[in-house]
């Protein structure tokens, strides 16, 4: 909070920032990704990357540091100077999950990292098994209530298995957790009917295939790739859920370097071209400024350690 | 179907199209043939790349990497030893021998020979029978994985020549080096010692190209140099002799049958493939009793088998949009941004893309074979090079492949360690492929294995009440009677006539 204030005087104040802006950058920008190149998230940090290097006249180098489900590469850029020269490209799971429910995390998403931007949000969609006698969330919620579910996820503590948790108290029912090596092995699972059901992105690129039936948008609105599927408020369960993609500093970097870097993403976001390729991909195109990703962070914290809590979700 | 491959064949003979095939499969093969770099990392590098052409050809082109580095993956195992990919390390047992033996040349040969048949294979199966098989690949849940698993386990105890009990041994000792990691069932870190990078798990390449490459030169260093110069490497020693050709054509059919089957299944992949394949060939094979000596059955065989496989993959990926491994999971995601969505509607959606990939595949696995034999004669004047020379450039090129596939120096210690590991266990005379084996195996024994229990809450009778795991079990024990029994048996009848 007192970050976010900070900031916003900063800004007001504006004089030491143009001043900080005469001498940076002067070298070439580290932005950390914490995947392996080619995945989502290193595809939506290229575009960052070459939209913040355009506009700041340096280039931004992205360098891949996967490891840990994105904690080596977070880790890394935890304990980078806050000079404005070391960005990091991370997530959800890098800003909130992993640092609640796993104890080997030595740094604090909220101390250690200041917000630039978020470039995109994750959209969830509810999914059962295809033979499964279950057409709305109405149905599914009567039917967990008379059989003993199972769900798949892509491991304990996943964007999966918080999201699948918190419909699941939202409903007061019950499911086991069922975990497997990645969503996609998840995925094949409900399709055989190993397993009853999913709450995953991956569940959008099997739209209108029998194995597997979607049954609700998890998200606020309805999802523009799928707007025929009600969204679980819709059909009467108060949850909403969304896993973003974004641009983080370590700490101590200078307000208007974040600033600076988080206008051409506000611009990268609003373009046609940029919407297009991350909703062929199943993601939302939606900017955050630096004041509202610190907020989303904070906000999730706290959603996701009740459900932490309330489920049991721990690595040891 | 004839009409739907013509229209592939249409599209894959176009001249772009053709080009980035060409591109692909050159690509492929050469990354195969670097030692450590594999085709995810060059994929991954290249993807941003095909944003600029058309999705087919972009396709046609990734895919060539994937199954083009399938074929350049031999050629270091074969020569030096140094497994390219972690597919073809088990074609070091008897490739290397073979190049020992001054026969370098046949042994390519026969490897690209068997590639290009269990790739062809590979594709007719795809063309024909694609729905028909992902639809049986669905058929696989945890428990048929874990018995499958558990039938590799115990086909592969005879992986190895030299005593059984120190093959087990290292096989064990594999498992237990596959427990390293975060815990997929629990959520626990064991043996992670608080070390993030260990949290993965031990590096599959690390721990490949330690025990094969990296200790094949340990063991050599000291030896001189004569050993290596003395390789005859004549135009006669490129050519298979006719019983060679003979001997490995089964081998060859088989390796195919079995990589089409891993290939299919999206849990399991070419690694696994091979490793199989050698351990059948081991059994069944006419010089079974030469095989680890240099017999071209333990070439052809996995060879073939790891080809078949990278085509087969393309079954669950394409028609399920589900992707088998992190190389596929990679392809889907290039179709998704192109704008191609893999499942069930693909082939009626954008028939195109799907037939004229089949093509292309075709038609890049002829590539290959055309391009591979003439240079067959360039790699085996390799090994002319006086090894002072080689052996340091081996090195750099082992760090640096596996310093590419993480981008983690910590993968590099794990390298050394498993280099010098490699090296005590051969003066101690320990098999390294068991070991191997293990570490790959091992994470998903146990996961399948828990897995299967949590759906049965419990009920170890799962394993038993479906029929494809009940086939599998059966054949296990058929395996433990005909390798156990049998000869405990032969040995307390010949016992009790004397």
């Amino acid at each position: 909070m007192r970050k976010t204030l900070a900031s916003s005087l900063a800004l007001i104040v504006g004089f030491g920032a143009t001043q900080a802006l005469a001498e940076w950058p002067e070298r070439p920008i580290t932005m950390i990704v914490p995947y392996n190149p080619g995945g989502t998230t290193d595809i939506l940090a290229r575009r960052a990357a070459d939209a913040i290097s355009a506009a700041v006249g340096q280039p931004v180098v992205v360098e891949n540091r996967p490891g840990a489900g994105g904690v080596v590469g977070a880790t890394q850029a935890a304990q980078a100077e806050g000079d404005g020269y070391t960005i990091f490209f991370g997530n959800n799971a890098t800003q909130v999950v992993q640092p609640l429910i796993n104890p080997a995390v030595s740094y604090d998403p909220q101390a250690d990292f200041v917000g630039v931007a978020t470039v995109a949000d994750a959209a969830s969609f509810l999914a059962v098994n295809g033979d499964l006698p279950v057409t709305n969330v109405e149905e599914f919620v009567s039917w967990l209530g008379e059989n003993d579910a199972t769900y798949g996820t892509a491991g304990v503590g996943s964007m999966g298995q918080f999201t699948a948790e918190m419909f699941l108290l939202a409903t007061e029912t019950d499911a086991t957790h069922i975990p497997y090596q990645g969503s996609n092995n998840a995925m094949a699972a409900v399709m055989s009917g190993e397993i009853d059901f999913m709450a995953d992105p991956v569940a959008a690129t099997q739209a209108g295939d029998s194995h597997l039936r979607i049954i609700a948008a998890l998200t606020a609105d309805r999802h523009p790739n799928l707007p025929d599927m009600p969204t679980a408020r819709e059909q009467g369960v108060d949850m909403a859920i969304e896993g973003w993609f974004g641009v983080w500093a370590p700490d101590g970097t200078d307000p208007a370097y974040l600033q600076a870097m988080s206008a051409p993403l506000a611009d990268l976001v609003a373009s046609d071209d940029y919407r297009e390729q991350v909703l062929r991909m199943g993601i939302l195109p939606i900017y955050r400024d630096p004041a509202a990703t610190d907020a989303a962070v904070n906000a999730m914290m706290v959603d996701f350690a009740e459900i932490r809590d309330a489920a049991g979700i721990t690595i040891e | 179907m004839i009409e739907n491959l013509m229209l592939g064949f249409e599209v894959a003979f176009s001249a772009s199209t053709l080009f980035y095939c060409f591109l692909g499969v050159s690509i492929g093969m050469f990354i195969g043939v670097l030692p450590g770099v594999g085709p995810l990392a060059a994929i991954s590098m290249l993807l941003p790349l095909t944003y600029y052409t058309t999705p087919t050809n972009a396709l046609v082109m990734l895919a060539g990497i994937y199954y083009g580095a399938q074929y350049g993956g031999s050629v270091a195992s074969i020569l030096l030893r140094l497994p390219g990919t972690a597919s073809s390390a088990v074609v070091c047992l008897d490739g290397y021998e073979m190049t020992r033996k001054g026969r370098a040349g046949a042994a390519l040969f026969l490897s690209a020979v068997a590639s290009f048949i269990g790739g062809s294979i590979g594709i007719i199966l795809m063309a024909a029978f694609a729905p028909a098989l992902a639809e049986f690949a669905l058929r696989f849940g945890s428990q048929e994985y874990f018995m499958l698993m558990v039938l590799g386990l115990v086909a592969a105890s005879t992986l190895s020549e030299g005593s059984a009990v120190k093959g087990l041994a290292m096989v064990i000792f594999g498992l237990v080096l596959g427990i390293v990691g975060l815990d997929t069932i629990s959520g626990t870190m064991r043996f992670t010692y608080g070390e993030m990078q260990l949290v993965d798990g031990i590096s599959l390449v690390a721990s490949a190209m330690g025990l094969f490459g990296l200790s094949e030169i340990l063991v050599n260093i000291g030896k001189g140099d004569r050993a290596v110069s003395a390789y005859k490497v004549t135009m006669r020693s490129m050519i298979p002799t006719r019983q060679e050709l003979r001997d490995c054509w089964p081998a060859i059919w088989r390796g195919s049958a079995i990589g089409s089957f891993f290939g299919a299944l999206p849990g399991t992949g070419s690694t696994i493939a091979s490793f199989f394949s050698y351990a059948v060939e081991r059994k069944v094979a006419r010089n079974a009793k030469t095989m680890g000596q240099g017999a071209v059955e333990g070439v052809a065989g996995p060879e073939a088998a790891n080809n078949s496989a990278a085509q087969t993959a393309f079954i669950p990926t394409l028609t399920l949009g589900v992707p088998g491994d992190a190389v596929m999971a990679l392809m889907l995601g290039a179709m998704i941004v192109h704008g191609v969505q893999p499942g069930a509607a693909m082939l009626n959606d954008t028939p195109e893309v799907f037939w004229g990939l089949i093509a292309s595949f075709w038609i890049g696995n002829l590539i290959l074979v055309i391009f591979n034999i003439p240079l067959i004669g360039l790699w085996v004047s390799l090994l002319r090079i006086p090894y002072r020379w080689l052996y340091p450039a081996i090195v750099v090129l082992i760090v640096i492949g596996t310093y590419s596939v993480n981008l983690s120096v910590f993968d590099v210690y794990q390298l050394l360690a498993f280099g010098v590991l490699g090296w005590l266990l051969r003066i101690l005379a320990f098999p390294t492929a068991p070991l191997v084996l293990g570490i790959v195996l091992g994470p998903m024994i146990e996961e399948n294995f828990r897995r299967s229990l949590m759906l049965s809450r419990g009920e170890y009778t799962t394993f038993l009440d479906r029929p494809i795991s009940l086939i599998l079990f059966l054949a296990t024990l058929a395996i433990i009677g005909a390798q156990v029994v049998l000869p405990l048996w032969r040995r307390w009848q010949a016992r009790a006539e004397a």
